[in-house]
């Protein structure tokens, strides 16, 4: 799976969370980061450069901090110059029909603002209809956004975990089913053991069999519930 | 489980002896939520699996 991430921010140089989160997916081969201020000329993109781009990936992301409510001007300029109505819609060309399209974004207030009774009082799913529209304009199936609430204030635990959502985000098929991220996260294990030493890779080898061991108890556990319940049925 | 535990974390602690990669601390400490969400599904495997064996249906 090849995946693109397209980052949309007015202070890139500035801001610590996207330098956090280009370290976190720099050695990862099949993840592209590109940076729409760097892709654009006197404020404008070049519309067949960005779609045959675009026709490259499954996976198509849009990073950046939540600005009233909305994406960064330069993101909405660029879907306004290379989304054309005959590459998106799906009755037309809908080159990127079948792919997957997410969302994610950078939150200065905590995200429990965000909700029914919150101070905000709408919730990211709802300020996030119009690329949702878009998406289902293409028959692209939309992702569950993936959304970074604080990120000055998080502690270097919750930045650990970050790391690991985030790639997971960018390269795990399935990142919301637990079955998908035990596989994921065996081989992401198996992909650091390299970088050790000779002593530490058997160390490692002992926690990926751990793992494994467990994640086959679960499936056959999984497998002799599923025949009671069809027996059940029956 | 306690003493399971303490082994894995144990196990982490030599890996990240001498190690500096962020990702890979990230990593190592992580394994330690994996096998948490493992433990209680596993739990609730066996329970679940246990209570449709004896269900008073079958007796």
């Amino acid at each position: 799976m090849k995946t693109l991430v397209l980052v949309s921010h007015p202070e890139y140089d500035n801001s610590m969370t996207e330098a956090f989160l280009k370290q976190c997916q720099s050695d990862i081969e099949n993840v592209d980061w590109v940076v729409l201020d760097k892709v654009q000329t006197n404020f404008i993109f070049d519309k067949e450069q960005e779609q045959q781009r675009l026709a490259q990936y499954d996976r198509i992301l849009f990073q950046f901090p939540m600005y009233w409510y909305s994406a960064p001007a330069l993101m909405k300029k660029y879907e306004d110059d290379v989304f054309t109505k005959n590459f998106i819609a799906h009755e037309q060309e809908g080159a990127l029909k079948g792919k997957e399209m997410g969302i994610i974004t950078t939150l200065g207030d905590p995200i429990k603002d965000y909700q029914v009774g919150g101070r905000e009082g709408f919730s990211i799913s709802e300020l996030l209809k119009p690329y949702q529209a878009i998406a289902q304009r293409g028959q692209m199936k939309f992702l569950k956004p993936f959304v970074i609430s604080q990120f000055a204030y998080m502690t270097d635990a919750q930045k650990q975990k970050l790391l690991i959502d985030y790639r997971s985000y960018l390269t795990n098929d399935n990142f919301d089913s637990f079955t998908s991220l035990q596989k994921w996260y065996i081989y992401q294990l198996t992909a650091l053991k390299e970088s050790l030493d000779e002593d530490k890779q058997s160390r490692m080898d002992i926690l990926i069999d751990y793992l494994q061991s467990n994640y086959d108890q679960l499936d056959e556990l999984k497998w002799e519930i599923d025949l009671i319940k069809k027996e059940d049925d029956e | 489980m306690a003493s399971q535990n303490e082994w894995l974390e144990q196990q982490i602690e030599e890996l990240k002896k001498d190690e500096t990669s962020f990702k890979l601390l990230s990593f190592l400490d992580g394994i330690k939520d994996i096998n948490k969400e493992q433990q209680k599904r596993l739990q609730q495997a066996q329970d679940e699996l246990d209570g449709r064996m004896w269900s008073p249906d079958k007796w």
